[in-house]
């Protein structure tokens, strides 16, 4: 005989599994901490090449008035330009990920916690099924 | 029987149409998007390259819509990336350049987070061709998260980009990789493409009134208010036609504010449509899945509820709304 609630969980574990769980996987091997941390190393790299692409259009449309600064000695100029941009760049793209990868691990602590619940809910149920046809089963 | 409920009858049929052939459903639709994106750009870019483009082919062009429809959507837009990077490459290597770093920002700013959206990108050309690009955010606000908007104005900015290109083609004419340029002369193209995007008030406004419209409407249509996604698409066409008119009242961008209009108020029809018979349908998708136990194997198709709850509806559609009998997939009106 069926036991409908049991594969109704069974389901449910099934579809999280084949589903956000292939995620939820790589994500359980860090902590929190570790997991936004790798986050933000991530976009200080992608960041600081996006900005360097960014910064290469500007030289290439400033091209001549950058050449002719070198030999003016006025170099100091953009350099402080770029230095600036970059900090106030990187600082809001890393704020921005931290949010970003702290909601997600909000996220994936709620779902892990529910399919917890789920897997000893169905524990449950297959230990009573054990203890019925098994009485004497420890 | 009240001839209203026959309307909600066909939805409650499309709606589970839709979930019985979901996959085969989407496919088609990548298809068409792909196809449509491919025969734009052949149309914008490779008609000019001079002794044709390989990738000009009707039929090569279908056979890589085909190929996209059956692979992720991040697979689509990179093939529309690499056909877009080949024709620019063949016409000028500044355009090609310019646009190989928009397309590299774009990827290390927002789609390493949400490589989900790139569907958006693909999108926004051909809204942009049907002169409705005031669509698209509206959509994506209603249907994804607020974070889309960033996608809407990343798929308007390459979109624009391709019709400057085109525009400037005399100038950039005879500067594709390989043959023998002034430096001078490509510093001049370069300086003149970007000025072209920078300068293009008409574009950063309607950027604006995109991104506005859909920041907006995915905030609007969560909250817990009746008729919400109703409220929603209604903000999101009204911003988006107050920023245009103030942006070309205070800037003189001389847009054509009867087509900007005509083509708000067809957005906003369509929307209206969509939220017609998506808004009912649960997103779960159907699910098939196999486990075994001890007794027994199981081969379970999960198949999502229509949740539909009377604050949701609007008056006059709980009214008439006779909910349909499933039984067996097949629906019997009561």
């Amino acid at each position: 005989m069926l036991n409908e609630e049991k594969i109704r969980l069974m389901t449910r574990l099934k579809v999280y599994e084949d589903g956000l769980g292939v995620g939820d996987e790589r994500t359980a091997g860090y902590f929190r901490n570790d997991y936004i941390l790798s986050g933000m190393v991530g976009s200080f790299v992608a960041g600081t090449v996006a900005w360097g692409i960014c910064a290469a259009v500007y030289c290439g449309y400033f091209f001549e008035q950058i050449f002719y600064s070198v030999y003016e000695n006025t170099l100091d100029t953009y350099l402080h330009l770029a230095l600036r941009t970059y900090f106030i760049f990187i600082i809001l793209f890393l704020l921005i990920t931290f949010l970003i990868y702290y909601r997600r691990s909000a996220a994936f602590t709620t779902r892990r916690r529910m399919y917890g619940r789920d897997l000893e809910e169905l524990m449950e149920i297959c230990d009573q099924e054990a203890r019925l046809t098994d009485p004497d089963a420890t | 029987m009240n001839s209203n409920s026959g309307i909600y009858v066909l939805r409650e049929k499309l709606i589970q149409l839709y979930k019985r052939q979901e996959f085969l459903i989407l496919s088609v639709f990548r298809f068409v998007v792909s196809l449509a994106v491919l025969l734009l750009l052949r149309g914008h870019l490779g008609v000019h390259i001079a002794g044709g483009s390989a990738l000009n082919s009707t039929l090569l062009n279908v056979i890589l819509a085909l190929v996209c429809s059956m692979l992720p959507p991040g697979f689509s837009a990179g093939i529309a990336g690499l056909v877009l990077i080949w024709d620019l490459y063949k016409l000028s290597l500044e355009a090609t350049a310019i646009c190989a770093a928009l397309i590299l920002v774009c990827l290390l700013v927002y789609f390493r987070f949400s490589p989900r959206d790139v569907m958006i990108l693909l999108l926004m050309p051909v809204a942009y061709a049907l002169k409705l690009p005031y669509l698209v955010p509206i959509l994506a606000g209603l249907l994804f998260g607020p974070g889309t908007a960033v996608a809407v104005v990343f798929g308007l900015l390459f979109t624009e980009y391709v019709i400057l290109v085109e525009k400037m083609l005399p100038s950039l004419a005879g500067t594709a990789f390989g043959t023998a340029n002034s430096g001078e002369r490509l510093i001049a193209n370069f300086r003149g493409l970007v000025d072209g995007m920078v300068n293009n008030k008409s574009m950063i406004i309607l950027m604006a009134a995109l991104f506005a419209a859909a920041i907006a409407v995915s905030f609007i249509r969560r909250l817990a208010v009746e008729n919400a996604w109703t409220i929603a698409i209604t903000a999101g066409s009204i911003l988006e036609l107050v920023i245009l008119l103030i942006g070309d009242m205070r800037y003189g961008t001389e847009i054509d504010l009867a087509g900007v209009f005509v083509g708000i108020v067809v957005s906003f029809l369509l929307a209206q449509v969509v939220r017609f018979f998506i808004f009912n349908m649960d997103y779960l998708r159907v699910e098939n899945v196999q486990f075994e136990d001890d007794d027994y194997y199981y081969y379970v198709k999960a198949v999502p509820k229509v949740m539909v709850f009377s604050s949701d509806m609007e008056d006059d559609e709980f009214d008439e709304f006779d909910p349909p009998v499933i039984e067996n997939d097949v629906i019997d009106e009561e």
